[in-house]
């Protein structure tokens, strides 16, 4: 167990790592906003903090001072793009990211230009890595209760509704954009810290990949989802050697099969076996006697809703 | 009775078309209104500039002394302005009870996102009233039973129910209905409009646009008939059923139909 944790410890650092990215893909995306950035913060918190690093910035300082000035700056670039829909949208981060790879090509000793920095002087051990995914779950996961949670699903499926509810659609995207800055930033300082090296080729259009196909294979309904896209993208082509440099196919095909058969992703997918394998659970316990005592009890409540599909077909 | 919502010459134009052109009217309080009118007459318009759902043009909204025609369609739902849709619109994947009280909410968005966000405490109780008032909205349109079911799963009346239970879970003190009986059967209508007038006997202000003329008239207490954008009768709704000018703007088409034939 020891020998094969020590073989494998590198792919729970980037599991940690990815499972913080993936939440800044599902945060979007969970309110039906179609965004990339999360990669380009990704970069700039990459570089950021391998600055800081540079300077004897302390780690959690840095951290700090990533995920406040990713959070801001996100909401900056949500003001203006908070109108932009769907594919728009999209095409818009998509160009934030490439600026941004250019900006690493050519700048100067601050991001070594197309070599990167490497050899940056810090550390971070696996726990630290998982107390921050764990506390960044945290997070997201207090989105998805009460009333936010419920005001976020409809922002996704119904924007006209969620107004006439009382939520202010683009506050509430604007806020959802710098979360998720927030996150991507904060998973570039853990990818600096562990790996201590950066360089422009490690958040391009592969990361965007992965990031994405993180959140949609996972689930984007909820922060599970992420952790699962996170544990699929990092071990799958552990898992599965012979795949090798098709990696990049595989995650297509399954991004396409997930959004055709199961929009809910493998997350949805579990979701749905778990309540089949309770109902038929139930069914068993309850016997033969009990389920009709039930039903009894609920049709005489509801008289309506037992007639409504042929009375809306005669209607 | 106290004015609850004053619509002062109100002007909605989309481009050339005028699709409410000058309206102006005063909803007391505690009253079932009732807005009829043709195809394309402005009805849904006026609904939705009420909601401030749509801009309007011109004209000045007063909802119990306050001026809202420049806010937001959200802040215009937690001032206490609810709305139903003419087309089905629930959240397919969440429960009954989660859809109903996503209009309790209406109320309580106004703490903030981060309080809603980082604060349990701060909505714990937020959280309890939303869920008591989804279940009184739940219990009064006999959706009791139901409240786990998805709503995607349920047969179209009851989706339509459990629409107008959402409306009612966010408390409003005006209601627009915007056909809320649209592909029910006689019996649903009946239910709905029963509904209804127990909500009146509470002193909910209310407003019903329909193409169900027999609906109306055991519903409504007083009866705008609009076309071309404009209020073209109003009054006891039996007496604007009779009106020959309204007769003559909903069975034109008819008329005119004969005439050519």
């Amino acid at each position: 167990m020891n020998a094969w944790y020590s073989a494998h410890v590198v792919l729970f650092q980037t599991t940690a790592i990815y499972a913080v990215l993936a939440l800044s893909f599902q945060v979007v995306l969970r309110s039906g906003v179609f965004s990339f950035a999360s990669v380009g913060f990704f970069g700039i918190g990459a570089y950021v903090s391998a600055n800081l690093a540079k300077h004897g910035v302390s780690g959690v300082l840095s951290m700090i001072i990533v995920f406040v000035g990713s959070a801001i700056f996100g909401y900056a670039l949500s003001l203006p793009l908070v109108r932009l829909r769907g594919l728009y949208l999209g095409m818009v981060t998509f160009a934030f990211d490439q600026i941004l790879i250019v900006v690493a090509n050519n700048g100067g000793t601050y991001t070594g230009g197309p070599v990167g920095l490497f050899g940056i002087p810090f550390d971070v051990s696996t726990l630290e890595l998982f107390i921050v995914a764990a506390i960044c779950l945290l997070l997201v996961s207090q989105l998805e209760r009460r009333s936010i949670g419920r005001s976020i699903s409809v922002l996704r499926v119904d924007e006209q509704l969620a107004r006439s509810m009382g939520v202010e659609v683009n506050r509430q995207r604007n806020f959802i954009f710098a979360l998720s800055a927030a996150l991507g930033g904060l998973a570039g300082v853990l990818n600096t810290f562990n790996f201590s090296t950066i360089a422009p080729g490690g958040f391009g259009f592969d990361l965007i990949v992965a990031g994405l196909t993180m959140a949609v294979v996972g689930g984007i309904g909820s922060w599970l989802g992420a952790v699962i896209g996170a544990l699929i993208v990092v071990w799958f082509p552990q898992v599965f050697t012979f795949v090798g440099s098709y990696k990049a196919i595989v995650y297509g095909v399954l991004v396409i099969l997930v959004v055709a058969y199961e929009p809910g992703g493998v997350l949805g997918l579990l979701q749905r076996g778990v309540r089949a394998i309770a109902a038929l659970i139930e069914k068993r316990s309850s016997g033969g006697a009990e389920v009709p005592v039930e039903e009894k009890k609920v049709v005489p409540s509801v008289p309506p809703p037992a007639t409504t599909p042929q009375k809306g077909v005669t209607a | 009775m106290s004015v609850l919502l004053e619509v002062a010459d109100v002007n909605v134009h989309f481009g050339g078309v005028r699709a409410v052109d000058g309206i102006d009217f005063d909803l007391e309080t505690g009253c079932l209104y009732g807005l009829v009118g043709p195809n394309g007459s402005g009805k849904s318009t006026l609904l939705g500039a009420l909601s401030r759902m749509t801009n309007l043009t011109s004209g000045r909204l007063v909802f119990a002394g306050e001026e809202y025609q420049t806010y937001s369609p959200a802040k215009t739902a937690r001032m206490g302005i609810g709305r139903t849709f003419q087309a089905v619109r629930l959240i397919p994947g969440l429960s009954v009870l989660e859809n109903v009280m996503l209009g309790g909410d209406a109320r309580t968005a106004g703490v903030g996102i981060f309080a809603n966000w980082l604060l349990p405490w701060r909505t714990r109780n937020c959280e309890r009233s939303c869920r008591e008032g989804a279940m009184e909205a739940i219990e009064r349109l006999e959706l009791t039973g139901l409240e786990k079911r998805t709503a995607g799963m349920l047969p179209y009346g009851t989706q339509r129910r459990v629409e107008i239970a959402r409306a009612l879970a966010a408390k409003p003190d005006l209601l627009l209905f915007d056909e809320p009986t649209a592909g029910m059967n006689r019996e649903e209508r009946d239910e709905v409009g029963e509904v209804m007038r127990s909500l009146r006997g509470q002193g909910l202000t209310q407003v019903l646009v329909e193409h169900d003329m027999q609906m109306i008239t055991e519903v409504c207490d007083y009866v705008f008939v609009m076309n071309f954008g404009k209020v073209i009768a109003q009054g006891d709704p039996e007496a604007v059923v009779a009106d020959p000018l309204v007769q003559e703007a909903y069975l034109g088409k008819r008329g005119s139909k004969n005439a050519t034939a």
